[in-house]
């Protein structure tokens, strides 16, 4: 118990690392990246939906990170800025891959396996089903993939990553009262997806 | 409260996100409300499910895989580095704008040249380029072309003029400090006055042609035997109080440097009752000597002074003091 008092107490913040980093501490920066990898994979997880898109994203969010921490000017907490970094690379990874496999499928549209084409593609997951998930998982994800990216965006940072109002508020550039209608009416839509996706379960 | 309200207060009567009154009503139109109740029931059961996912963790290697894509970075170059500490923290784009800002004061800050404005000397010298043009090819009574007044300026002359207009402001005003007292002078940054030509200058100013030496530079024509070298002396008296006006533009338009007696750059202003008297020295090519002085018989009576023995300057150049009694 102690222990971990003292922990904590002595851990040094992510400000202070930055701080260092910028000092030319080229280990500050591995520091940070142990500290925030698993949530920042797991907020690139649920956005891209599959682990090969998941890492690939988290490294560039450090890369971008590395690159830019210089500018880091200290107005809103470390893990706030890490957190709008990643957000931000999450919605153009998505639009751009989005964007890619509709032009594949505009292109495969005439070929006589295209439903299957199509079916892989959607799913993009591939090998990565059964890797973190149980069918309760999957139908999860599911559900949010079909949100609006506003939705699936709140409802990632508020209860999966378990940010207050005020954090996404400062985070998402929005008024604390357009966050909390915002994410009732994404929990709605994602009560009702899911309760579609049990309902076709149980006919099946 | 009703149902509807209750409704769209669900999700945040579930982070606990309301007043203790509005909880408390919330809890009861749940209670009241089976609709209600199963609404919040659905609710709360995804966001259970939602929390109990719990963050994902990052793949084994991911850590090492991104190590190996940092050691190809660079350590940022440090930023504004030279920068005091807590200006280092400005945007660039601030910072630029307080740059943007500092030479403009600067530029403010240093003495404009009371030469007329751009658009007063670009006029003037449009209707001087249009006289000329219009002088040019126009048809003798004999029916030959005139020969083109040999105005053109020799790149020596032209550097002149530029020397003219980069001489720097501050001498200029030690000098106008100097030569008059106050009131009696254009103020820092006066325009130039729109100066009425003397009747028959035009006809004067034109006389080049039946002098073949005028206008000719000292590089092509050796100064002719009827151009007295200086220093000579002259005495005007001008019909203008604007005749100091008038006279740069001659000395410009014929490559000659108009100083004041001791040497330094003069300025024109327009001459008073008080301020009648000016005594200039004008640095000018031999060959033109005769044609300036000719043009400048059309700004008033002159007459010769002094001519002392023929003597070059350096350059090929020589002197013509040029003393201005105004006396209306």
């Amino acid at each position: 118990m102690f222990g971990l008092i003292f922990g904590s107490m002595l851990r040094t913040s992510d400000e202070v690392l930055v701080q260092r980093f910028k000092n030319g501490d080229r280990s500050a920066f591995s520091e940070l990246v142990d500290r925030h990898q698993h949530r920042v994979y797991s907020l690139c997880y649920r956005w891209m939906g599959n682990q090969q898109a998941a890492e690939e994203v988290a490294q560039d969010v450090f890369v971008s990170l590395f690159r830019s921490l210089d500018r880091f000017r200290g107005d809103a907490k470390f893990s706030t800025w890490l957190y709008r970094v990643t957000v931000n690379h999450c919605k153009n990874q998505k639009l751009y891959r989005n964007r890619r496999a509709h032009g594949r499928h505009e292109s495969l549209d005439s070929a006589p396996e295209d439903g299957f084409v199509r079916q892989i593609e959607s799913g993009d997951r591939g090998a990565d089903v059964g890797i973190h998930k149980s069918e309760a998982e999957r139908a999860l994800q599911s559900g949010l993939d079909a949100l609006e990216e506003d939705h699936r965006q709140i409802i990632l940072l508020r209860d999966l990553e378990d940010l207050s109002y005020d954090e996404i508020s400062s985070l998402l550039n929005v008024a604390k009262g357009t966050v909390k209608s915002r994410l009732h009416r994404a929990r709605t839509e994602l009560a009702r997806q899911l309760s579609l996706r049990m309902t076709a379960a149980d006919v099946l | 409260m009703n149902a509807f309200f209750a409704s769209n207060r669900l999700s945040a009567y579930i982070d606990g996100a309301l007043s203790d009154a509005e909880m408390a009503e919330v809890e009861q139109a749940i209670r009241d409300n089976p609709d209600l109740r199963a609404e919040y029931s659905r609710m709360r059961s995804t966001v259970d499910r939602l929390r109990e996912q719990g963050p994902i963790r990052a793949p084994e290697g991911f850590s090492e895989r991104l190590a190996s894509r940092l050691a190809l970075e660079k350590m940022p170059r440090k930023h504004l580095s030279w920068l005091p500490g807590p200006l280092r923290g400005i945007p660039l784009e601030v910072f630029g704008l307080a740059m943007a800002a500092l030479l403009v004061v600067f530029l403010i800050q240093r003495e404009p040249s009371p030469d007329p404005p751009a658009e007063v000397v670009a006029q003037k010298t449009t209707q001087d380029q249009k006289s000329e043009k219009a002088d040019e090819g126009k048809p003798s009574p004999d029916g030959s072309v005139e020969a083109k007044p040999a105005l053109a300026t020799t790149k020596a002359e032209e550097s002149v003029e530029d020397e003219l207009e980069k001489e720097p402001a501050s001498r200029t005003q030690i000098e106008k400090k100097k030569q008059s007292p106050p009131g009696a002078r254009p103020q820092k940054g006066a325009v130039q006055p729109e100066v009425p030509w003397p009747e028959g200058a035009q006809e004067e100013l034109d006389w080049e042609d039946r002098y073949p030496q005028a206008g000719r530079s000292s590089k092509d024509s050796a100064p002719s035997a009827t151009v007295t070298l200086g220093p000579v002396r002259y005495r005007l008296y001008p019909k203008s109080p604007e005749v100091l006006w008038q006279i740069q533009k001659l000395a410009k338009r014929y490559g000659a440097r108009l100083m004041t007696s001791d040497g330094k750059l003069a300025k024109p202003f327009s001459m008073t009752t008080e301020e009648n008297y000016a005594n200039l020295k004008l640095q000018m090519s031999p060959a033109r000597l005769e044609a300036f002085v000719a043009a400048l018989k059309a700004l008033g009576a002159m007459t010769l002074v002094e001519q002392e023995e023929s003597k070059l300057y350096s350059g090929g150049m020589m002197e013509l003091e040029l003393e201005v009694q105004f006396e209306p």
